[in-house]
């Protein structure tokens, strides 16, 4: 029975290139339910929604900048996308570890629609990604506090990782027959995305090739500053995802001019989007931000409420409300002239260096106080304290802390006009590892060890007590001599002797 | 007596193991993890002693998914019922793979060395890195001996290999901000993060040794998991 014999075989007639399509797609749906429900792709899946839905945050959270949050979806895109790569890579490599590979060998279907199929296959787990993103993104920006404009640039490029990271483990399958290579070039995507991190002191082309564009500022900025390549950088990962995906097709042996066609094609496409990436910012872009750092009344909307005028980049007046309820709380407490003396908040940037700059923006004119462009939580305490100086001290200028009764009086305003102001001042002091000072905008305030018992004293006494004393000697204790003794007298507390730390400030 | 017979046992076993490991998979492994760590070097790019850390880990990593295969048995089937024990056995092959991973690990961080200024590379405390990798190695091993003793699985090697980038990933994400593993050097954290990377490297090198022993029941195959069979190709 087993004897081989050349009897002429009527080979089948070659599939018309519908059936092959057919199959194609057969084999892709199949695959596709294969890779979701892959348990890598699930555990990772499950990881990172429970990540995402986790109750919880810092309350910075509840007033996202959309401009901001769009980019903060890709890196766990990224990392799905590394699960998907690996899964991928094991799906393409399946009749390999099973040693099915000669079996293959006489069915109709070539290896290279097989690849075809494999490619399909990872479009609904894309899909997938695309859906986080889209439900990630939306849940922001139905945030009452949001502000500012997503880009769906950005907001695709987290989908476009996983299509890139998932055809290239179907390429690096064609390619090495092991399925060992696939976690070693996770481990080596990790190292590229997260170990050498590409960031803006590198050179444009090396920026431009890394998975993600990285930019970690201080503070957001408007959204017409940013000048980030994104659209560009979407180009990039969806051209090279054709080009690896060509390449795997050719590797399996679909050598038909349309592959070749679609190969030069995406790798034009790669090379224009790379030298494309390099050209961002634009002369108009990096002339805005000029505008917006030197002379932000220019492109700034203002809205005048009572005493207070606030000036705000066009996207972010949604917050003018919160900036009014607690510039209107020191106001109040101040009492007497400090109630009613005209005040500018103006929203300020240092737009400079782009979403990665870290410089602070320059003193207010006078009769201005600074609003940064965060808000919620220890933002709000900033805030508070950059109005309370404003009322109490006057600028903006550092010319050291205040050892004297303005350092006690402006903390102790600042404080008291935030909710939650006494937890919040206690979290500043410890993130930053410097009990007594508030990052305000511009330059920080910043306590001694003696202001800050002072500080501390009055915390602990009822709020309305002090707030009489407050009103009632408002000029003498908001006066540069006043010493803080006498701030001490004047509200009932005593202040501690000075110490040999407390010797070593500047004082202003 | 016992003891002079095993110690022949291994004498005689040594060759063979040498030359039925993974090697090839092993030395992939290793030549990332050289070139990761040579990035520095030949970019001179003076990385401050925390991204020198993670390029140490990082290459750890490569050298851990090379261990995932260090079990992989292809004749598993048909070597339960020899006399030596599978511990023993097992243990040899992790010996030989340690030695050569010991030396590959110190050109790792000849290398690194290599590519730091003077005041990067003391600030790298090179001891508790060793011990992160080889936590890191210690998680493969323990996942490959778990996948051999809890099933009949002959090649455990690329579902482990597969498994294993995302477990430190996961560790990074989700671990809270006191318990973190991947910390700066100089960190107040770093003494803690490294008793808790002592643990691990002690708890996984233990769920390897308690899953060594053949099980006292066979092991049922899962119907095309590649395992019960032997078929013919099964590669990696």
């Amino acid at each position: 029975m087993t004897a081989l014999t050349r009897t002429p075989v009527t080979a089948p007639a070659p599939p018309s290139a519908r059936d092959g399509l057919r199959a194609v797609l057969a084999l892709a749906r199949v695959e596709a339910r294969r890779l979701l429900l892959h348990p890598l792709v699930l555990v990772s899946l499950a990881g990172y929604l429970a990540l995402l839905l986790w109750p919880g945050g810092e309350p910075e959270d509840a007033y996202p900048v959309l401009q901001d949050v769009d980019r903060e979806t890709q890196f766990g895109q990224l990392l799905l996308g590394l699960a998907v790569m690996i899964a991928a890579n094991l799906g393409v490599l399946r009749s390999h570890r099973r040693g099915t590979d000669g079996s293959f060998a006489v069915l109709v279907v070539q290896p290279w629609r097989r690849t075809c199929a494999h490619v399909l296959s990872v479009l609904p787990t894309v899909l997938v990604g695309a859906l986080i993103v889209a439900g990630q993104f939306t849940a922001e920006a139905l945030k009452p506090g949001a502000v500012g404009h997503g880009s769906v640039f950005e907001l695709v490029t987290g989908p476009l990782l996983i299509l890139l990271l998932a055809v290239l483990g179907v390429l690096l399958g064609r390619l090495i027959r092991s399925s060992f290579v696939a976690p070693l070039a996770a481990v080596a995507v990790i190292a590229a995305a997260f170990v050498f991190v590409a960031d803006s002191s590198s050179p444009a082309w090396l920026r431009g090739l890394a998975p993600v564009l990285f930019d970690e500022g201080a503070r957001p900025l408007p959204s017409g500053l940013l000048g980030r390549p994104a659209g560009w950088h979407a180009l990039y990962l969806l051209a090279l995802a054709v080009l690896a995906a060509a390449g795997a097709v050719r590797a399996s042996g679909g050598r038909t001019r349309a592959v070749r066609a679609t190969a030069l094609t995406a790798l034009g496409a790669v090379v224009a989007a790379v030298v494309l990436q390099g050209t961002a910012p634009s002369d108009a872009v990096r002339e805005a931000r000029e505008v917006a750092t030197r002379d932000p009344a220019e492109v700034q909307d203002c809205v005048r409420r009572g005493p207070t005028t606030y000036c705000a980049f066009p996207e972010f007046t949604p917050w003018v409300d919160e900036w009014a309820r607690v510039t209107d709380r020191v106001r109040s407490l101040a009492g007497g002239p400090g109630a009613e003396q005209a005040l500018t908040v103006r929203q300020k940037v240092n737009a400079l260096d782009g979403p990665s700059g870290t410089g602070e923006p320059s003193p207010a004119a006078p009769g201005e106080v600074t609003a940064s462009t965060a808000w919620g939580g220890e933002r709000e305490l900033e805030f508070a304290a950059s109005v309370a100086r404003g009322l109490v001290v006057g600028h903006e200028r550092y010319a050291g802390v205040f050892c004297d009764a303005r350092g006690v009086l402006t903390v102790w305003l600042a404080i008291r006009a935030t909710r939650d102001g006494e937890a919040l001042f206690e979290k500043t002091g410890e993130g930053y590892n410097s009990p007594g000072v508030i990052q305000a905008p511009v330059t920080a305030v910043a306590l001694r060890d003696r202001e800050l018992t002072v500080v501390e004293r009055l915390l602990a006494l009822p709020r309305e007590r002090v707030g009489r004393a407050v009103r009632a000697h408002w000029a003498e204790l908001s006066a540069a001599g006043t010493t803080t003794d006498r701030a001490a007298t004047l509200l009932g507390v005593t202040a501690p002797a000075e110490t040999a730390a407390d010797r070593e400030w500047m004082c202003a | 007596m016992r003891v002079r017979r095993r110690a022949a046992v291994v004498a005689a076993l040594t060759r063979p193991t040498v030359r039925s490991l993974p090697w090839r998979l092993l030395a992939g492994g290793w030549s990332l993890g050289v070139v990761v760590a040579a990035v520095p070097a030949l970019f001179s790019l003076d990385l401050p002693a925390a991204v020198l850390a993670n390029v140490v880990r990082a290459a750890a990593l490569c050298g851990a998914v090379g261990t995932a295969f260090v079990l992989d048995d292809p004749a598993r089937h048909t070597t339960g019922a020899v006399p030596v024990p599978r511990p023993l056995r097992q243990a040899l092959r992790v010996a030989v793979v340690g030695l050569a991973g010991a030396v590959w690990w110190a050109a790792v961080l000849g290398v690194v060395r290599a590519g730091a200024d003077a005041e990067s590379w003391a600030a790298l405390p090179a001891g508790a890195l060793t011990v992160e990798a080889g936590a890191l190695s210690g998680l493969a091993l323990a996942l490959a001996g778990a996948a051999v003793r809890f099933s009949a699985v002959r090649l455990p090697g690329p579902a482990v290999a597969a498994a294993l980038p995302a477990l430190p990933v996961a560790a990074a994400v989700f671990l809270p901000y006191e318990h973190a593993l991947f910390v700066p050097p100089g960190d107040p954290r770093w003494a803690d993060a490294h008793t808790l990377w002592a643990g691990i490297l002690a708890a996984t090198l233990a769920v390897w040794a308690g899953c060594g022993p053949e099980p006292r029941r066979r092991v049922r195959a899962v119907p095309g998991r590649g395992g019960g069979v032997p078929q013919r190709g099964g590669g990696r």
